[in-house]
């Protein structure tokens, strides 16, 4: 590389194929100086103004470095800001990214429990409705449909006096026969009888649930229809009504049938009765 | 000894000055410092083989800036400045290293 | 690299080239340990970084929406629960109120025992029934008999073989009968000119009403699943 470097060199080196880097080791600034030195044939002139000439140009070239390393020490603050607020932003950002996080999980969470609640809940509330439907039935509270049988009676005729007219004592003994017979729910004129449903004689009138009942009274009762007559007729309530029926002229129909429907009565508040707790 | 005394005015120069570069040369400034870079090592290199010519120095010192200054302008005219200013600093630095290599040869004979 | 046999130099020689591959070995590990220990991104380029930060506004985004839906979901099921819950509650107390009336849970409460004696043996299923009306007619909530039958909706009262029988199993006299209600109404009742005790009176048995602030009823009735009358869901 040092060496000299003639025409027929140059060529040869071209003419073989280059490769790039090899070209820029080559083409070194040294080689120009090397061809001056070789044009003027040695001597180095030395004079003032080839001083003066150096000295400029290297001062040039001193200002250039300062200048340069100035600027790059001023442009290196700002840079370094813009990246630090980038960098806080990321931060900032993260952190808002990770709160949202912990806000989404505790939510799924929530949702998850709320879900679970209510699965619980439909499931208490599944066993509650299926005892309040079942105890419903007993307390009277919920309207059943079903086979059974229709009772209905009549004052006997207005000859007979007051012999021939119901008494209460009379629907009692009939209702109390047809519980006897295995009625699961009864209505008399549609009313539906409860454990707090009293039949009474309040002036001339039969209440029931202490609503005025006027003659004929039917009695509906829903119970095996094959074997509540029967039944009912071997009661001493039943072998009542039929002497009532024989010696009275008092009306006294049993009559099956396949479908009877009896309302609810509405749900009454208890005001006295509470839960007693055993401990 | 002339050269360092012209440097350390220059250096001084530019410190105190505190020029401030116009945006539109900002790129160009830090190539024009490795071009320059470049021929003032290949001086020192004529220097201490015996061939320096100050005239050659100059000539050269202010083409390098220039020529590397337009190389980059050009680039940048092109959309690919980034890449021929790293191409520009890339060929420099090699010259650089092959100069710095013949003065060390010289200097520590190795 | 193979050191020259027998010369001292060539040991010198190995101690300075594993003197600077240590100090390679030293720089390269430091380098990559600080490139490693410090934040992910305070190494990387500026444009990383805004594409870092716009990637996470995304996903704040995305999970913003996520949130947003969530709330909307959890707001629903928590109204949902609380009207649910509003509506076991009304369900529990209803229930607690069938269960006192079916007679399937002990029962407390003021009110009245009535003891009947009948020495003469001439009262009858009919005059207890009557009875039992009568404390009915006058607000009885809770009634049961001797302290084994609780009298509910279809309690029967028959004497087949002129011993009572309350809902087929025998009761002997003299009747106890422990009724919850207001006590006041409930002796009134019983004293009422036709009512109980004259009918008890006329049939040669006595009947003692005792008020109480808490009458005990601890019997209990056993409600059968209806094999006929089916709940029609009004």
């Amino acid at each position: 590389m040092t060496g000299s470097l003639g025409h027929d060199d140059r060529a040869d080196r071209r003419s073989v194929g280059q490769n790039l880097l090899t070209q820029i080791l080559d083409n070194s600034l040294e080689e120009d100086y090397r061809a001056v030195a070789e044009a003027r044939g040695g001597d180095s002139p030395s004079s003032r103004g080839s001083r003066l000439r150096l000295l400029g140009v290297v001062a040039v070239f001193g200002v250039l470095i300062s200048t340069s390393a100035v600027q790059t020490q001023q442009d290196r603050p700002q840079a370094l800001v813009e990246r630090a607020g980038l960098i806080s932003e990321i931060r900032a950002r993260q952190h808002r990214l990770d709160s949202l996080e912990t806000q989404l999980r505790t939510l799924q969470s929530d949702v998850a429990a709320l879900q679970t609640q209510a699965a619980q809940q439909s499931d208490v509330q599944a066993k509650l409705s299926g005892e309040v439907s079942t105890l419903g039935v007993a307390a009277g509270t919920a309207s059943v449909r079903g086979p059974g049988i229709v009772i209905t009676t009549d004052d006997g005729p207005s000859a007979a006096g007051s012999a021939g007219t119901i008494a209460d004592s009379d629907l009692q003994a009939l209702i109390n026969s047809l519980w006897a017979a295995g009625a699961e729910a009864i209505a008399v004129n549609g009313h539906r009888l409860t454990p707090l449903t009293a039949i009474r004689l309040a002036g001339q009138a039969i209440t029931v649930d202490y609503r005025s009942l006027r003659p004929p009274y039917v009695v509906q009762a829903i119970g095996n229809p094959n074997l509540l007559p029967s039944r009912l007729l071997q009661t001493q309530g039943g072998q009542l009504w039929l002497s009532l029926r024989a010696n009275f002229g008092i009306r006294f129909t049993v009559r099956a049938s396949n479908q009877i429907t009896l309302p609810g009565q509405a749900h009454v508040s208890l005001l006295w009765a509470r839960h007693r707790i055993r401990r | 000894m002339i050269a360092v005394i012209g440097l350390v005015i220059g250096i001084l120069a530019g410190l105190f000055l505190q020029l401030t570069v116009p945006t539109a040369l900002q790129p160009y400034l830090p190539i024009a410092v490795v071009a320059a870079l470049d021929a003032v090592f290949g001086a020192m290199r004529a220097h201490l083989d015996g061939i320096f010519d100050d005239r050659v120095f100059v000539i050269s010192f202010f083409s390098n800036v220039l020529i590397a200054a337009l190389i980059v302008y050009l680039g940048d005219q092109l959309g690919v400045g980034g890449q021929l200013s790293t191409g520009v600093v890339v060929v420099l630095g090699i010259r650089i290293f092959s100069n710095v290599a013949a003065i060390r040869r010289h200097v520590f004979r190795a | 690299m193979t050191p020259p046999p027998g010369r001292s130099g060539g040991v010198r020689r190995q101690l300075v080239i594993g003197a600077l591959l240590a100090l390679l070995g030293f720089a390269g590990a430091t380098q990559i340990r600080s490139t490693h220990r410090t934040d992910s991104f305070e190494h990387q380029p500026r444009d990383n970084l805004v594409q870092l930060l716009d990637s996470l506004s995304a996903a704040a985004d995305r999970v913003q929406v996520q949130i947003t839906q969530l709330q909307h979901t959890r707001d629903d099921l928590s109204g949902t629960a609380k009207r649910r819950q509003t509506a076991l509650a009304v369900a529990r107390k209803r229930l607690e109120e069938l269960r006192l009336l079916a007679g399937t849970v002990p029962a407390q409460g003021p009110g009245v025992t009535i003891t009947i004696t009948d020495s003469r043996g001439g009262v009858t299923a009919a005059s207890i029934l009557d009875g039992i009306e009568e404390l009915r007619d006058a607000g009885a909530e809770a009634i049961e008999i001797n302290n084994h039958v609780r009298v509910v909706a279809s309690t029967s009262f028959t004497a087949p073989t002129g011993v009572l029988m309350v809902d087929g199993m025998q009761v002997r006299p003299p009747y106890v009968i422990d009724a919850i209600g207001s006590s006041h109404t409930l002796s009134e009742a019983v004293a009422f000119p036709g009512g109980l005790r004259d009918q008890v009176s006329a049939l040669g048995g006595t009947v003692s009403v005792k008020e109480a602030d808490e009458v005990h009823i601890d019997s209990l009735h056993r409600v059968q699943p209806p094999e006929y009358a089916q709940p029609t869901g009004g």
